[in-house]
């Protein structure tokens, strides 16, 4: 099957699945009552719950995926190794950190969270970014540095977490991940930035492709490799730290997504990020859905019901390319 | 006419080249010959400039340090020692070697599609196009990376042991289709080899590395006249004909 016919396909099924998100959940809602809803024509306790609380969900479930999708791909790209994700440059540690500091410092000050968790992640990532351009800037450089952060920032959220049990409990709240609280208003500037990381990196893919030939190859192919990977991180760390602001740290996206895009279209990033972005966006809201709806009316957050499904599904993957690779 | 002037580069405290002068004559497949550690691939690195060195490295009037990285490799393509494997197939690989003269969209031109086919034809690679690289032989690998670089289409090429892990029959068919296009296309080769008989065989010169200086570089033939082969790498060399063609052999003392 094509590239194109792939894409194609995966479109309307992003489209099904939106649909699905907005018509299923604790509320049920008959066919009529949802269309009557969705045209604006029904009552106004269902254009509530499909405008105000369902829609949001959904839009920040596509916003989420393709955002952590796209972080992936590029971390995967400029570091050459499949287990990189938005956590290996600080993301989802400086997002913590800052969290942490905020509910310590102002408690009351809830609504100014997902600004300070986008400050906290970019700003860790523009610190690992500055360090990986003094040294080498090398593919291991930017992963033993963002190693090293990750280990400093991860021991500062747990001397801060010590000091009071209520932080820590509100903390653990963001860690998991959830898109319960998100209200359309607040998804303007983080889809801003999503959408134009994703363009700036549909920019660099054909470049970053040529990396996969090791980085003497591509300087010899006119490519300023040092420029490339920190121009990919920068869009890297700006899609993630965007869906940190409303969505928490959502698991195994950034991770499991650009290995089940490579196997529907193959290594090249040109064709592998629009199609990691349209199978994030499909994952996040399923996942978002499925825990709307398989305990109701209770939820299951869904950073944790990713994580469940994630990681027997990475394990699956890793087995079958064992498998493939004739390694028993 | 490419040319190294006065290239001295080091490694931590470490001087790997000294005051490396030689030129590649225009359409002339020059190979490039010294010791493990003599410093020929980091000559290629600084070539690429991958590492800082002083001197010149000149193309015509062109210092290549100070071209912007595009027009460089649009003047010289480098083909690395080792390359990883991606899994991609032969003809998408090939296609990079069109990156210098892609726009953003990294859509192909007529004359890029052009320059493909003719850079498959000319390493024989057709057969192989639509293999997965990592599916490849070390052999049939070579070839489509010969390919690519081929699609760059510069007037000088380097290659850093490409025939490295090959078999004997594998090596010599590669190097007599690197002597084809050298011929053929009036393309200016330098490549960096370990095997003295080889380059006795098909190279037209010689630059001979010692301790990251430059202890010859001349036509062949002066080179064996000289017996600089066999006073640097301690062989002895056996010359006999064979259907009315010289050929020589180099053997460990």
């Amino acid at each position: 099957m094509s590239y194109k016919r792939k894409i194609l396909i995966l479109l309307p099924v992003l489209l099904l699945t939106a649909l699905a998100g907005l018509y299923f959940g604790s509320a049920a809602l008959s066919l009529p009552e949802f269309f009557s809803a969705l045209t604006g024509r029904g009552q106004i306790a269902h254009g509530i719950i499909l405008w105000q609380l369902r829609l949001p969900r959904v839009a920040a479930g596509i916003l989420a995926g393709m955002g952590l999708s796209t972080a992936g791909v590029l971390l995967q790209s400029v570091t050459a190794n499949e287990l990189a994700g938005p956590n290996i440059i600080g993301i989802n540690s400086g997002a913590g950190l800052a969290v942490i500091v905020m509910l310590a410092a102002a408690p009351a000050a809830g609504k100014i969270l997902p600004a300070a968790a986008f400050a906290g992640a970019f700003g860790a990532a523009l610190v690992i970014l500055t360090a990986a351009d003094r040294l080498s800037g090398s593919r291991s450089a930017i992963l033993l540095i963002g190693i090293a952060m990750t280990t400093l920032l991860n021991a500062a959220i747990s001397f801060l977490s010590l000091l009071d049990e209520g932080i820590l409990a509100q903390y653990n709240h963001f860690t998991v991940g959830s898109l319960k609280a998100v209200q359309l208003g607040e998804l303007a500037v983080p889809a801003a930035i999503i959408i134009v990381s994703f363009l700036g990196a549909l920019g660099l893919s054909n470049q970053l492709g040529v990396l996969c030939l090791g980085d003497s190859a591509a300087a010899a192919l006119g490519i300023r490799v040092k420029r490339l990977r920190l121009m990919a991180l920068a869009c890297a760390a700006a899609g993630a730290a965007a869906v940190v602001s409303f969505a928490g740290l959502l698991g195994f996206v950034g991770l499991v997504v650009p290995h089940i895009a490579r196997r529907l279209v193959g290594e090249r990033p040109v064709r592998l990020l629009p199609c990691a972005a349209l199978v994030g966006g499909i994952i996040v809201v399923l996942a978002d859905l499925l825990g709307r709806v398989l305990f109701a009316p209770s939820e299951l957050p869904v950073g944790i019901l990713m994580s469940v499904v994630g990681a027997p599904y990475f394990l699956f993957l890793l087995c079958r390319r064992r498998k493939y690779a004739g390694i028993s | 006419m490419l040319e190294f002037r006065n290239i001295s580069a080091a490694f931590d405290d470490k001087r790997v080249l000294e005051n490396v002068t030689f030129s590649l004559r225009p359409h002339r497949l020059t190979v490039l010959l010294g010791r493990n550690g003599s410093g020929k691939s980091t000559l290629l690195r600084c070539l690429n400039q991958e590492i800082p060195y002083t001197g010149q490295i000149t193309e015509g009037e062109k210092d290549l340090a100070f071209l912007p990285p595009k027009e460089r490799a649009r003047t010289v393509a480098v083909l690395p020692q080792t390359m990883p494997a991606p899994h991609i197939t032969a003809e998408e690989l090939i296609g990079m070697g069109r990156s210098p003269y892609l726009d953003l969209t990294g859509r192909f031109s007529a004359k890029d599609r052009e320059m493909i086919g003719r850079a498959i034809a000319d390493a024989n690679a057709q057969q192989l196009c639509h293999r997965f690289v990592d599916t490849l032989s070390g052999g049939e690998r070579q070839r489509v990376n010969l390919a690519m670089i081929l699609a760059q289409n510069t007037p000088i090429a380097l290659l850093d042991e490409p025939t490295a892990h090959m078999d004997q029959s594998y090596e010599a068919a590669f190097l007599r289709q690197l002597r084809y296009i050298n011929r053929q296309r009036k393309k200016t080769f330098l490549v960096i080899l370990h095997d003295l008989t080889l380059a006795a065989e098909y190279a037209d010169d010689l630059v001979i590395l010692e301790d990251g200086k430059v202890c010859f570089a001349g036509t062949k033939e002066s080179c064996l006249k000289a017996g600089v082969i066999e006073r640097i790498f301690d062989v002895k060399c056996y010359r006999f004909t064979e259907n009315g063609e010289e050929k020589i052999f180099f053997s460990a003392k």
